[in-house]
This record gives structure tokens, C-alpha cells and sequence, in this order.
């Protein structure tokens, strides 16, 4: 098929899927529902995968979302159905990597970084340079810089030096939106994923120390916790 | 056999009078009334006494079948009138929610002629957020109400996906089309 064909095609069920996609927001009892459109065998196999995860504990509104997009996307059903249990098994390793304190939208983060080929040992390194972010906010952040970097071809491990590098100076968020912009347009202007975040990183760094009290922001990346 | 309302019916108006006449007298006499009766017309008396005689009440349906059917009317109108509310979409909230914040999409397409916004906060819905084409002509934007969190999305200008250029993006898309990222943490 032609590209040109494939998004004709991709238009037009987008056009005509808004029935099914206004019908399937959730279930008489409010509960979220799987999209109308999936064949009952493939509700049926996503059901009992969304019941396994709800007994564990995992969120599953990712999973419905999921689905949905998967249908709004013209996607057949065993391609959504391979989506949904990869995502689940990434929701798992996401769990191990942060316990189970962690909350759904850094879940999910992990997950997708997971899902963009970074190493659960990336991951790790990161959250171990997360201190003092109580809610966990930063480090998502953090999540969500790094796999929209390695979506622009910079290598995982080089993107999360940097961001470790970032986050045990416990810089506010406009700093990781600010990185990646700055990242995004020398990748656009020829220069090299892993150069441009190395030399973009360096320049950040040197501003925040020159600024008058970093040597208090800059932390060592593990502090051990002190009782009250 | 024959209908006694059907028979009184065909009788002459002339009898007609004279049952009449009958069915007003407080205790006429059985003879005198046969007497009468075969006077007029030459009419069997047999016919007489059926049309003088009260009719029985008949029920197009019998009374414990309409009390039945009546049962049942009821519940399915209690039954559909549940169903309705129930279906019903909910109201608007007019009181702002705890831990909801405003977000504003915006995207610059100004040859487009349709704009919505898809995502995990309309499962995907390509007809629940549309956006408004501002002042200027260019620009489409929209405000909603979210829940801090990670949410993927996408805009759909005229059929088609296109991501937020302003947002990160989400790698290893399992559908073909990249989604945007965003990140709303709670005041």
C-alpha cells in the first residue's frame, strides 16, 4: 500500500470513528470500558490481562488508554492487543524499578522510557540522583526529557548523564524544558544527538554555578536520610 | 350461536319500542308479556328474551390479564425512565474541582480547516475537544480542565495526527504516529 493510500485510509477512519470512540468512554457502572470497535475475542483477552493487572496493584487506565488509541490510530486488533501486553510488562518493570510508592504518572514515565530502549540501569541512575523531590514531580520530568532526547536519536546513556547531572543541582522544571529545546535545535542546525546534549548540558551547568548560592543546590547525588 | 346484542339490534323499531315498554314495567306478567310480544312481528319469543334479558358485562381482556399487563407497563416505563437518567451525560460542573487545573493547547495550522484534540484525557475522542481558531486566524486553542498527571495526546487537523510541536515527545510508538507529552503536576 502507498503511503498516500495509508494516510487516506488513516484519515478516513478517523473521520468515521468518533461513534464508536463516543460510546466506549466507560461501562453503565462508570467504570472505563474497551473501545466498541475490538472484536469480542480481543475484549475478551484484554479484559482478563486488565483484571490481572488491577489485581496487582498496577494502574490500568493506561491500559484502556491505550486501546483506545490504538483504535482511534486504525490499528487491527492484535497489533493493540501486542500494545496493551507490552505495556503491561513495562508497567511491571516499571514498578520493580521504583517500588510501590511510586505514582502513575511516574509509573507510566518509566514505562515509556523503558518502551524507547532505555536500560532499566539508566533508569536507575537516574532515580538514584532524585533527592529532595518528595512527590516525585522532577523526576518525571526528567522521564519525560529523556525519552523525548533518545526519540531524537540521542544516545540513552549520554541524555541520562546529563539529566543526572541536572537533577542533583535540583534545578525546576524550566530547566529540562529549556535543555531539550536548546537540544532539539542543534540537532536541527546538523550537529551530532550526542554532541549537541553534551556541550548544551556543560554550558547549563557552568551558568548554574556561576549563579550566587549553587554551591547550596549542588547536592551529592545519594544523601543518606537522617531521623528527626 | 347468535349475538343478543346483534338481535336486538336487527329487531323492527316497532319492537324495539315494545321492549321498551317491557324493561320499564316494574313486574309484568309473564303471559301478557309472551301475548304481547308475539303480536308484534311475528318474532320468536325466544329472541325477546334474550334482548330483554340483561346482557352480560364482557371485558375485551379479562380483569386479571389487563391488572397483569397494567403491572407491566408500569415497570418497563420505570424500568426505561432509569435507564434514561442513568444514561444521561453528567451536568457541567459549575464549582471549580480540587486538584483540576487549566491547561491551554494551542497549535498554529492556519490552513486548517478542523482542529481537535485526542488523548488519554478523552480516551481518545476525536470529536469531544475541538479547538477554536483564534483572533488572529492562525492559531487553534483550547482550555481544559485536567487532573495532574502524564497524559499523551495528539492534535487531528482535518482527519489527521499531528503532534505538538511545543511538547516533548513520546518515542517507540506502538501505532505508527508519534504523541506528545504532557506533564501537569498538582498545585
Amino acid at each position: 500500500m502507498t503511503p498516500l493510500a495509508c494516510r487516506a485510509m488513516l484519515a478516513a477512519l478517523i473521520m468515521t470513528v468518533p461513534v464508536w470512540a463516543r460510546a466506549q468512554q466507560t461501562d453503565v457502572t462508570g467504570r472505563p470500558a474497551l473501545p466498541l470497535r475490538l472484536a469480542p475475542e480481543t475484549r475478551a483477552t484484554l479484559e482478563r490481562l486488565i483484571d490481572s493487572v488491577r489485581t496487582v496493584g498496577l494502574p490500568v487506565n493506561p491500559l484502556f488508554d491505550k486501546a483506545a488509541e490504538g483504535v482511534l490510530k486504525g490499528a487491527d486488533d492484535r497489533r493493540i492487543v501486542a500494545a496493551v501486553q507490552s505495556l503491561v510488562r513495562e508497567l511491571g518493570s516499571a514498578r520493580s524499578l521504583l517500588g510501590s510508592a511510586s505514582n502513575t504518572a511516574l509509573l507510566t514515565a518509566v514505562a515509556s522510557a523503558l518502551h524507547a530502549g532505555v536500560s532499566p540501569a539508566d533508569v536507575r541512575r537516574l532515580v538514584a540522583s532524585s533527592t529532595g523531590d518528595a512527590d516525585g514531580h522532577l523526576l518525571t520530568t526528567a522521564i519525560v526529557t529523556l525519552v523525548d532526547l533518545v526519540a531524537k536519536r540521542v544516545p540513552p546513556t549520554a541524555a541520562v548523564s546529563s539529566l543526572a547531572e541536572l537533577m542533583s543541582r535540583r534545578v525546576p522544571e524550566s530547566q529540562y524544558l529549556a535543555l531539550r529545546s536548546e537540544v532539539e535545535q542543534d540537532i536541527l542546525a546538523g550537529r551530532a544527538p550526542d554532541v549537541a546534549i553534551a556541550d548544551r548540558t556543560r554550558a547549563r551547568v557552568r551558568a548554574l554555578d556561576e549563579q550566587p548560592g549553587a554551591a547550596d543546590r549542588a547536592l551529592p547525588a545519594k544523601r543518606p536520610s537522617t531521623p528527626r | 350461536m347468535r349475538d343478543p346484542g346483534m338481535g336486538e339490534r336487527e329487531l323492527s323499531p316497532r319492537l324495539r319500542a315494545a321492549i321498551g315498554v317491557l324493561k320499564e314495567s316494574s313486574a309484568p306478567d309473564a303471559t301478557w308479556r309472551a301475548e304481547l310480544l308475539r303480536r308484534i312481528d311475528g318474532f320468536s319469543v325466544d329472541v325477546i328474551q334474550i334482548a330483554t334479558r340483561p346482557a352480560p358485562r364482557r371485558w375485551s381482556l379479562r380483569p386479571s390479564i389487563a391488572i397483569a399487563a397494567g403491572l407491566v407497563c408500569a415497570l418497563l416505563g420505570a424500568g426505561a425512565s432509569a435507564a434514561l437518567l442513568l444514561s444521561r451525560q453528567p451536568e457541567p460542573r459549575v464549582v471549580a474541582e480540587a486538584g483540576v487545573l487549566p491547561v491551554r493547547f494551542r497549535l498554529v495550522a492556519p490552513d486548517a480547516g478542523q482542529v481537535s484534540l485526542v488523548g488519554d484525557f478523552n480516551r481518545w475522542d476525536p470529536v469531544a475537544l475541538p479547538l477554536r481558531r483564534s483572533a488572529d486566524g492562525r492559531t487553534w486553542e483550547l482550555e481544559v480542565r485536567l487532573r495532574p498527571g502524564r497524559y499523551s495526546y495528539s492534535f487531528v487537523v482535518d482527519g489527521r495526527l499531528a503532534r505538538d510541536p511545543a511538547a516533548p515527545q513520546e518515542a517507540g510508538d506502538d501505532y505508527g504516529s508519534p504523541n506528545s507529552v504532557l506533564l501537569l503536576r498538582g498545585s
